[in-house]
């Protein structure tokens, strides 16, 4: 509007719109970042419990959805928008000790025959595990260069607390998923989950309560008061029985992963340093950023610990890897459990989370299995350590691995996946 | 890639990419930017919780959401608010960055915000979601949780408002005695709708 419009009497709208300050100017862009953080946090956070599956579309089909319930997952890299950098963070702040490199440390133990103290309760105290995540840095290390599909296969399982007629009773829902990331000009990304997805009574004393209540299609789970955050019920139904695998692109033009609050390209992620304090502090500018000026205690360890996780499952540098491993290793709050083995009978070293979590099954606490012989990563688990009334009412004990994503090949390929016939998008 | 069946994650996503920047802005104009991307961090997961609710368009209902959040934020914690207001206030007042502006525009705009800053805070609202958050009055409606045929009589009354107040502002700005920075409304003390 010029001067002309004043006496010519312009629609008082029209001059309000022109009048609008830039900064409530929609086109204006909004912070990426925060975006895309806040939409990983709503995704995987809001419902506490499964119900994540449900709004997928999956109702019950069993099939795990890349947008873990719960404490996020991993990464998921970039889904259409945006990129549900699954590392879901929870709590925040700590102090960090510069502790050392170790991996001459690494060098000098041997990964069999160590046994885990199981009263370690502070990780500041080096244990045998310990050592034996750094002998499966210096496995890391040494891996095959470069390929045109970075190709992961994964195993997963989670439980959960079903009701029907009167009966209480665990269902728990397998599937597998291929994920395959195109790292060349116009190569693709393609994540395919819920591949033989099965959704049934989790023993045979669920199976005989579930018949007692009539052998129902769909049972329902009651998320009265999830994990906290959330005060709205959730109430989430499974349908018994095989389910369909979901097909998903995961990334925006060469983002192909998320790494904290960013969405990274293969050049990106090549990039990333494989000296260690270097990486902490690259891995600790991210923490900073992407959780403003929160602070407490242990929620930068959690962090850490989960991005380094994630990073090992990457197409890093080899060295990156290994310098990702040493990384976790000297997190503080961090407790190295020595030797576990994971849900696929594969033996290795369990690297908890430093925060457990209260939900509807009670509370959980995440790990990490990692196999110090060849410094893959193995799986990543939830385990129930005080169940809940309900779950105890269910059948599940401390100790019941509740939710597990177990690692089944990793490495280079040079063709694309294919997408089942059934599989939805 | 996007078939018929779309999943209500696939909605959700959908709807978040579409609207945030306009529900930010939204949230921006009641509690400044700060507050506003954590109401709107709120709204959408409001929306995620219920999204099998939402209606389409999308866009009214979230801002309906965004409103009723910066309410509770006004009884929850009026010390907050009335920051976040304060912010809001600035930012509606049209402080901002003149430099690239022709001095006409400058002075329109100043008049135009005036003459808003004058208004009722009901006014303000309802003007402001159809001149700058770009609303129809039906849409407004929805989100102001009234008729469409109330809405309108609404409409038409806070119209003449800043008609009159832009003849009073325009005459201001453009006299002998210079406006700027004249006294600021009560944006923050709050009659309500």
């Amino acid at each position: 509007m010029k001067n002309s419009s004043r006496s010519g009497r312009p629609d008082a709208m029209k001059v309000l719109a022109d009048a609008r300050p830039d900064a409530l100017d929609p086109s204006r862009p909004a912070d990426p970042a925060r975006q895309r953080t806040d939409f990983a946090r709503i995704i995987a956070d809001t419902a506490g419990i499964a119900d994540t599956a449900d709004f997928l579309g999956a109702t019950g089909r069993g099939h795990t959805s890349p947008f873990r319930r719960r404490v996020g997952f991993r990464p998921l890299g970039a889904v259409a928008l945006a990129a549900a950098t699954a590392t879901v963070v929870v709590v925040v702040g700590a102090s960090n000790s510069q502790a050392p490199d170790g991996s001459s440390a690494a060098q000098r133990h041997t990964p069999t025959g160590t046994h885990a103290p199981s009263a370690t309760t502070t990780a500041t105290v080096p244990v045998d595990g310990h050592i034996e995540l750094l002998a499966a840095a210096t496995k890391a290390a040494s891996a095959p260069a470069s390929g045109t599909y970075w190709q992961t296969s994964t195993q997963a399982e989670y439980v959960d607390v079903a009701e029907a007629g009167s009966q209480v009773f665990a269902v728990h829902s397998t599937s597998r998923e291929e994920w395959s990331v195109g790292v060349r000009q116009g190569s693709g990304s393609l994540m395919v989950s819920g591949l033989d997805s099965v959704t049934e009574p989790r023993t045979a004393a669920d199976r005989a309560r579930w018949r007692a209540a009539g052998s129902p299609g769909t049972v329902r789970t009651d998320v009265a008061k999830a994990s906290g955050s959330t005060s709205a019920g959730v109430t989430r139904a499974y349908t018994l029985g095989a389910g369909h695998p979901l097909v998903m692109r995961t990334n925006i033009d060469d983002k192909i992963y998320a790494v904290g609050p960013d969405n990274v390209s293969y050049e990106d992620l090549r990039a990333l340093p494989s000296d260690v304090a270097e990486l902490r502090r690259h891995l600790e500018e991210l923490y900073a950023r992407d959780n403003g000026g929160d602070t407490g205690s242990g929620g930068r360890s959690e962090w850490m610990l989960r991005q380094a996780g994630d990073l090992v499952t990457m197409p890093v540098k080899p060295a990156v890897r290994a310098a990702a491993y040493r990384v976790m290793a000297d997190l503080p709050g961090v407790r190295v459990v020595g030797h576990s083995t994971d849900r696929l009978g594969r033996e290795g070293v369990a690297v908890e989370f430093p925060i457990a979590y209260k939900g509807p099954l009670g509370t959980t606490r995440e790990r990490l299995v990692v196999d110090p012989a060849t410094g893959a990563m193995l799986s990543d688990e939830t385990v129930l350590t005080t169940p809940s009334a309900r779950a105890r009412a269910a059948g599940l004990k401390a100790g019941t691995t509740v939710d597990y994503r177990a690692t089944t090949k990793m490495g280079w390929g040079e063709q694309q996946i294919t997408v089942p016939k059934n599989a939805r998008s | 890639m996007k078939g018929a069946h779309v999943t209500p994650a696939e909605r959700f996503r959908d709807i978040y990419e579409e609207c945030y920047p306009r529900v930010l802005a939204y949230a921006t104009s009641l509690v400044g930017r700060q507050a506003g991307e954590d109401i709107t961090s709120e709204t959408f997961t409001v929306a995620w919780r219920r999204v099998r609710d939402i209606p389409r368009p999308a866009l009214p209902w979230l801002l309906g959401v965004a409103r009723n959040l910066v309410r509770e934020l006004r009884r929850r914690d009026a010390l907050r608010y009335a920051v976040a207001a304060e912010e809001a206030q600035r930012i509606s007042s049209g402080e901002r960055n003149r430099s690239g502006d022709i001095a006409a525009e400058v002075t329109d705009r100043q008049a135009a915000l005036h003459a808003l800053a004058s208004l009722s805070e009901a006014d303000r609202e309802l003007l402001t979601l159809i001149a700058w958050h770009g609303l129809s009055a039906k849409e407004a409606a929805q989100v102001l949780h009234c008729t469409t045929a109330s809405l309108t009589v609404r409409l038409f009354r806070a119209r003449r408002r800043l008609e009159r107040a832009l003849e009073t502002a325009q005459a201001a700005e453009a006299g002998p005695t210079p406006a700027a920075e004249t006294a600021l409304p009560p944006q923050h003390q709050g009659a309500t709708a």
